[in-house]
């Protein structure tokens, strides 16, 4: 490879700003897909940047702070699995909360971290972003693969699809529920650490800056596909690192406000055309946000 | 799957049962919907499980297949206790139902839902049956596509799909609720024959129905339930259909009345060349041109998913035609015009409302509520709308609450308020015990008999064979046959029900 390629570089540069959004949405997929729509994907996220980064900025290790934001998201999960599948609270504004609490609770606990650096830790975590990179790519192959040619892979589905099918085959629909959400805020989490030790190895309140709307919106646009959405981040992710170049560089001929502007708008034009669509057989869960109450009547 | 429990050879004259309920009692708040209720089911047999709506037969059956935790009870299988409130338990021992409402994954193929329900502990997924699955399938002599995504399978193919499940999973008692409510008559008589083979082999089936013909064709024994108790436990050969209506009842008497005279009056509703364009783009009614005229009585009979349904969602303004025009005398802000959805609540009512709104939903334009709603004239309107049927519950109370039979009371009593001329009723009878059916009967045949002109979609073609004056049958959208009621028969209804299904 030519590293003197500018669109190489280009491509480069938008791989990395698409894997944290490629791992936020591949969480959020298996989340959804097991019925549970989770509005906190910006929270979870920011959970697991800070926790990576306290972690990393303490142990000097990048590896040892992404394994903690996968268990402090696991964990952050556990909290709105608890609250949306045990208690079955409304899922819109629980996962509203979610977003507003991991917030907030980033803030606190990295007050002391804004402004350091990583030093050693950012700098060994950066020659690895590949790895992560490539590990990102690899679970959107492995939930493919997953989804469509597994027994666990075709339960997910019938979780969103009709869990009470489930229940009266005797299967457990709210604990796998729960381990769903668990299992999808951790991969969440590793899109924000990915935030803090890889792309920019530092600590900012609110670093995650909308990614994970962005990731949420994606889900949609690749209508609950995980390959669809590794093209959907790759196309976020060109768009995010030509804004980036274009920003610094200061010769554009398209407003770099504009072009943030753009995702939402793709993700408005997909959602359009989809509802010419019958519904059926595609990948949208049908009762996504409705929570499972065996006795109601 | 079918491996590990005994079939007992001897199927008739065996002694133990297959499973029995023993005091069995489920309230749901104030409710009881199940008290003290016990009853046992023998191998080999067909056990009909009688009730009206409401009289518990649904929560008898979800304590057995382990959907609902009963407050006391306990069920035996195979004389041995069984754990309640646990599905898998249930499944494990041999308890398979087919619910009313398909538990079906709709975007899977038939045999990822089969594969749901067998092919435990597997960790790739199957493309194709099982042989296991393929003899299972031989064994009752199902045909289905094992491919084909379940939402382009027709009810009675999903129907199928639904027992061949419940049976893969190793059921010895299927329970069957309202089989036949989705099916033309040819297709209940294949079922029927179906559940004999099923039993045949020393499996049991309890069966859920209101069709009292279907249950003296292939049931043995009879539980009937009334008010959440086992009131009658026996066998039912020999017993006649109004013996076992009474049985059902008890002791208030149902009495049908006659069809009314047909003494033709003016043309109130006409249709020409209606044509309906159903979600996937496909013409659900086609082409259909009709005439109903004052002390008419006309049913739209047909196969479940043939367009009556929709031609009825078009006359009451639900759906709007792509081609074709409707004429109805009056209209229904004028209140000439009198139309009862499938769907009570949601549709024709709002169901966190309270009886009293949902009463005036609809007329409030109307004197004496104008602008202001005047609650005492309310109230007053609300208890007309109660008492035209009789129904007893305080109208400040959200309509959800009530019964089905009590909804449709509602809606009938307030859409027949100010004696309309012209009333279309899709399904009104739908789901409703045997005393409800006929009060809202005995009112369609009064308002037809008193000229106003009637139509009514019904799955219950005795129903219409007794009460309507002329029969149309639609099939694939057309109208297939038009004729008065005298001059056909069930068997030509049925022939033509099903005519597009043979060509």
């Amino acid at each position: 490879m030519s590293a003197s390629d500018p669109s190489l570089l280009l491509l480069g540069a938008a791989l990395v700003s698409a894997t944290p959004i490629l791992y936020a949405a591949l969480g959020e997929l298996l989340i959804e897909r097991a019925g549970v729509l989770n509005l906190g994907i910006e929270g979870t996220m920011l959970v697991g940047a800070v926790a990576a980064f306290m972690v990393a900025h303490g142990t000097g290790s990048g590896l040892a702070g992404m394994g903690c934001a996968v268990l402090a998201a696991a964990a952050f999960g556990g909290l709105f699995a608890a609250l949306v599948v045990g208690l079955r609270l409304n899922q819109v504004v629980t996962g509203l909360a979610m977003t507003i609490l991991g917030s907030g609770l980033s803030a606190f606990l990295g007050q002391s971290y804004v402004g350091l650096t990583l030093g050693e830790a950012g700098a060994a975590s950066a020659a690895a972003s590949g790895v992560y990179v490539a590990a990102a790519l690899a679970c959107a192959v492995i939930a493919a693969l997953f989804l469509r040619h597994t027994r666990p892979g075709l339960l997910l589905r019938t979780l969103g699809e009709n869990p009470a099918a489930l229940d009266a085959l005797g299967l457990p629909v709210v604990p796998l529920r729960g381990l769903y959400v668990v299992l999808g805020s951790g991969l969440i989490g590793l899109g924000g650490a990915f935030i803090s030790v890889v792309l920019t190895p530092s600590w900012i309140e609110n670093m995650t800056a909308g990614r994970g709307w962005i990731a949420l919106a994606l889900v949609i646009f690749a209508r609950w596909r995980p390959l669809w959405i590794v093209a959907g981040a790759i196309l976020f992710g060109l768009i995010d690192a030509y804004r980036f170049r274009a920003q610094v560089g200061g010769a554009s001929w398209i407003d770099p406000h504009f072009l943030n502007m753009l995702p939402y708008v793709a993700t408005l034009v997909v959602l359009g055309l989809q509802s010419r669509r019958p519904a059926q057989g595609a990948g949208t869960p049908t009762l996504l946000g409705v929570a499972y109450d065996r006795e109601r009547r | 799957m079918n491996a590990g429990f005994p079939i007992p050879l001897q199927v008739n004259g065996a002694t133990a049962p297959l499973c029995r309920l023993q005091g069995v009692t489920k309230s749901f708040g104030k409710l009881v919907a199940n008290d003290d209720v016990s009853f046992s089911v023998m191998p080999g047999e067909v056990v009909a499980l009688l009730g009206e709506n409401g009289a518990g037969k649904s929560t008898a059956m979800n304590v057995l297949c382990g959907l609902y935790l009963p407050d006391a009870g306990t069920v035996e299988v195979d004389e041995r206790p069984m754990a309640l409130g646990s599905p898998a338990a249930s499944v494990a021992r041999g308890i398979g139902m087919v619910h009313q409402q398909f538990k079906l994954v709709p975007s899977l193929t038939a045999y990822e839902n089969v594969s749901l329900a067998v092919d435990r502990g597997r960790v790739w997924q199957r493309r194709r049956p099982s042989d296991e699955v393929r003899r299972l399938m031989a064994e009752v002599g199902f045909d289905l596509d094992m491919g084909k995504p379940v939402w382009r399978m027709s009810l009675a193919e999903r129907q199928q799909l639904e027992i061949l499940r419940v049976l893969a999973q190793g059921a010895r008692i299927l329970i069957l609720d309202e089989p036949t409510s989705v099916l033309s008559p040819l297709e209940s008589e294949r079922l029927f024959m179906l559940v004999r083979r099923i039993v045949a082999r020393g499996r049991s089936v309890i069966l859920i129905s209101h069709k009292l013909s279907e249950i003296r064709q292939v049931a043995s024994r009879l539980v009937v339930m009334r008010g959440g108790r086992v009131v009658f436990e026996g066998s039912a050969a020999g017993r006649s259909s109004e013996e076992i209506a009474g049985l059902i009842v008890g002791t208030r008497s149902v009495s049908l009345a006659a069809r009314p005279a047909s003494a033709p009056g003016p043309e109130r509703l006409v249709v020409e060349n209606l044509r309906v364009t159903g979600h996937s783009g496909r013409d659900s009614v086609h082409d259909v041109s009709f005439k109903v005229r004052g002390g008419e009585l006309v049913a739209v009979v047909g196969v479940a998913g043939n367009g009556q349904a929709e031609l009825l969602d078009a006359i009451g303004g639900q759906k709007p035609p792509s081609a074709g025009r409707i004429v109805a005398s009056g209209s229904r802000k004028g209140r000439g015009f009198a139309f009862i959805p499938a769907q009570h609540l949601g549709v024709a009512l709002a169901p966190g409302l309270s009886i009293e709104d949902n009463a005036l939903l609809g007329v409030h334009r109307r004197k004496p509520f104008s602008v202001w709603l005047r609650r005492r004239e309310v109230r007053r309107h609300c208890g007309r709308v109660q008492d035209t049927f009789g129904v007893v519950a305080d109208p400040d109370s959200a309509i959800r609450r009530l019964s089905g039979g009590n909804l449709q009371r509602i809606v009938l009593g307030r859409e027949l308020v100010g004696d309309p001329d012209l009333i279309v009723a899709s399904y009104p009878t739908r789901g409703l015990d045997i005393a409800a059916a006929a009060q809202i009967r005995n009112a369609l045949i009064a308002r037809a008999a008193a000229g106003a002109a009637v139509l009514m979609a019904s799955e219950e073609l005795e129903e219409c064979l007794a009460i309507a004056t002329r029969i149309l049958v639609m099939s694939g959208g057309r109208i297939v046959l038009d004729r008065a009621t005298a001059q056909t028969s069930l068997n030509e209804i049925g022939r033509f029900m099903t005519a597009a299904e043979a060509s």
